[in-house]
Formats: C-alpha cells, sequence, structure tokens
C-alpha cells in the first residue's frame, strides 16, 4: 500500500502536511493506483501545506431573484473572517411560463422522488434550443459584489439586471470561499 | 523556520478551538489572525443568514470522461452535439435527502486531448444574420430529474470555428470531442 499521508520533512518538498490520493478506477473500468506521499510531483496531492491556502469553501448559498429586483439587487451577509474572499456563481432559471422559484431550487430533494425542473448550470439551468423565447429565464443577468463589512462580517450583493419587463424568477447560487491565494 | 502545522488544541486562538491548523508558508501557525492561516478547522459562520460549510474542500466524488462527436445535423448546420452522463444520487444523500453536488466540467479541442477548454461561448453571426456559436460548450446539472435514483448531467459541446475577416463562414470542425467531469462532494446548503 502506498504511503498517504506525511506530517514532518518531505523528502522534496520541507516540512509540512502533505495527503495524496487513494487507489481509484477510471470511468473505463482500469485501476488507478495509489499515488505516494513520498513522490516528488505533488500537483495531485489532497492537501499539500506548502500552498498559499487551500480555497476553504464558507457557504453555498441560494438566493431568490424575483421581478421585484429588477434593476436592483438582493444581498445577504456570511463570517468572511476578515480576509478576502473569491466567490462564483451558478444559476437556475425556469423553464416554462408555469415555473416559479420553488420549481428550480436545487438544494435538496427527498430520496426517491423527483424536481424534473430544477436545473443549475454556468449560463443558467435551461438548455437546448437557442431561440429567445421572451421572459422564460433568456434573459437573465446578473452580477455579484462582495464587500467587506468589518468585524469579521462579509456581504454579498447580486444584482439583478435584466430589463423591468422581466417577470419570472430566477436562483442564483452564490460559493463563497476563503481566500486569495 | 516557522511552526507551519499544529494538531490539537491551539494554544493561542480565542477560545483554544481543537482542529488541525495550517499556516501559510512564512507565517508562524502558531499566530492568532486568519491571514496566518492556509486551512484551519474550526470556521464556521457566526452571522447567522447562511448555513455555514465550515471551510469545507472539495472532494471529487466521480470523475470521468465522455467521448462526444459532432456533426452538422443537416437542418439548421448548428454542429453541435450533446451527451448525458449521470451519478447515483444516494452518493450526495445526507440521511433522508438527496443534494446537489457541483459538477465541473471541462472539453478537449479538436485533434488534440490534451488541451481542455474551459467554459467559455463565443457568438458569431454570418452574411445571413444566423446565429452561430462556435468554439465552446454548455452544461446544466439536474438533480433530481426522475424517481430511477440518477442525477443527470447535461453536456452540449458545439464546433469550432473563427469567423475570418470577411464575415463568411470559415468552415466547421466536426469531429470526436471529449468531455471530462468532476462531481464534488462539496453539497448546496441554504
Amino acid at each position: 500500500m502506498a504511503n498517504r499521508v506525511l506530517l514532518g520533512k518531505h523528502p522534496n518538498h520541507g516540512y509540512g502536511l502533505f495527503v495524496s490520493r487513494s487507489a481509484g478506477t477510471a470511468s473505463g473500468g482500469s485501476s488507478i493506483a495509489a499515488q505516494n506521499v513520498l513522490a516528488s510531483d505533488k500537483s495531485e496531492f489532497l492537501f499539500d501545506s506548502t500552498a498559499a491556502s487551500q480555497a476553504q469553501l464558507l457557504c453555498w448559498h441560494q438566493v431568490t431573484t424575483t421581478s421585484s429586483h429588477n434593476g436592483s439587487s438582493v444581498s445577504f451577509e456570511y463570517s468572511n473572517f476578515g480576509v478576502r474572499n473569491f466567490a462564483f456563481a451558478l444559476c437556475s432559471q425556469v423553464g416554462s411560463a408555469s415555473e416559479s422559484a420553488s420549481d428550480i431550487s436545487c438544494v435538496s430533494q427527498g430520496s426517491g422522488s423527483a424536481r424534473a425542473s430544477a436545473t443549475y448550470g454556468i449560463f443558467g439551468g435551461v438548455q437546448g434550443s437557442l431561440n429567445s423565447t421572451a421572459d422564460l429565464g433568456n434573459d437573465i443577468n446578473f452580477t455579484i459584489e462582495l464587500t467587506d463589512q468589518g468585524s469579521g462580517r462579509g456581504r454579498c450583493i447580486i444584482n439583478r439586471i435584466t430589463a423591468s419587463s422581466s417577470a419570472k424568477d430566477f436562483l442564483v447560487n452564490v460559493l463563497i470561499f476563503k481566500e486569495q491565494a | 523556520m516557522a511552526n507551519r502545522v499544529y494538531l490539537g488544541r491551539h494554544p493561542a486562538l480565542s477560545g483554544n478551538p481543537y482542529g488541525l491548523f495550517v499556516s501559510k508558508p512564512t507565517k508562524n501557525v502558531l499566530g492568532t489572525t486568519h491571514d496566518d492561516f492556509a486551512f484551519r478547522s474550526d470556521l464556521s459562520d457566526s452571522v447567522g443568514s447562511v448555513t455555514s460549510t465550515f471551510g469545507q474542500s472539495f472532494h471529487i466524488k466521480h470523475r470521468g470522461e465522455v467521448s462526444i462527436s459532432l456533426t452538422n445535423d443537416g437542418t439548421n448546420s448548428d454542429f453541435r452535439d450533446s451527451v448525458s452522463i449521470t451519478y447515483p444520487r444516494a452518493d450526495f444523500n445526507d440521511g433522508s435527502n438527496d443534494r446537489c453536488p457541483l459538477v465541473f466540467i471541462q472539453t478537449s479541442v479538436i485533434t488534440d486531448t490534451t488541451i481542455q477548454n474551459a467554459v467559455g461561448m463565443y457568438n458569431w453571426k454570418n452574411t445571413s444574420q444566423d446565429f452561430r456559436t462556435s468554439m465552446g460548450f454548455r452544461f446544466v446539472v439536474q438533480p433530481y430529474p426522475d424517481t430511477s435514483g440518477n442525477g443527470l448531467i447535461h453536456v452540449t459541446v458545439f464546433a469550432e470555428a473563427f469567423a475570418d475577416a470577411d464575415g463568411d463562414w470559415p468552415g466547421t470542425n466536426t469531429g470526436t470531442r471529449k468531455v471530462y467531469y468532476a462531481l464534488a462532494t462539496t453539497c448546496i446548503s441554504t
């Protein structure tokens, strides 16, 4: 079995904590050997304390935006620990005129039950035709901003910059990480 | 040399929390400010408007690749094709509910599987005013599509092409691409 965890002086990388990956199976069914934590190539290590940051996830928060937010924003606060964070966002959008936010939330679902209308993606949650059917989410547009509020609190602002005529809900899933490399 | 790793009860942090602590290079792990640490296991949101993920790192539960072949569909000259990837919802279950995994997708470029496309699309309008999309892909995650017990990732890959100087459609590179996927156990919270 390969050595998997090293706490101490690595033969190539100095003192620190290092964890290498376990064995696995590739998608084609072939075996992938475990990685020796004593290896000189640390690019596939699961943990490497010589890195400047481990980009720990502070929250994945789902925010509902409605037509009432057109041209305005919705925000939430979280613990940012007084250091710089970074974030990225995913989007869920309606796929038919009868759907609303509750139909497209991806948070969780009881085992064995379905919510087929719930999807998320980088450019929204509906994919298929490249048409521009009005008001079914194809016109979604938003930005996210992070600001430091002091005292270890951060604020995330989601600006819904859709047209004033946009009537449908869409959800923004924000992932916030601590901190800059 | 600075102390870099501490496992146990931290002697200097407020409350002396137990855990694993790793400082940034050149920083002392016995420091007391958040800027000292590259990793600490005692992070928890105290504001209360979000559900804390406690500084969780990504754990890739599934990864793999599938092939996809692009052809002209003969109707709209879309030069795109789709592939669906399934995964077991139970792998992201918290005991009673299935939750949504974080999905990363990349694709190869034509003739070269060592170069991967990141997410992105370019739109290009040809002389007949059709909109066409080149060099890119989209994906959506459908975590609870039915009662089969599987989640679904739907990936659409678009053929690569570049507009030339006079705006003519320059032809499209069809052929086989690879779609690479990784599913992280980091689950959505409210």
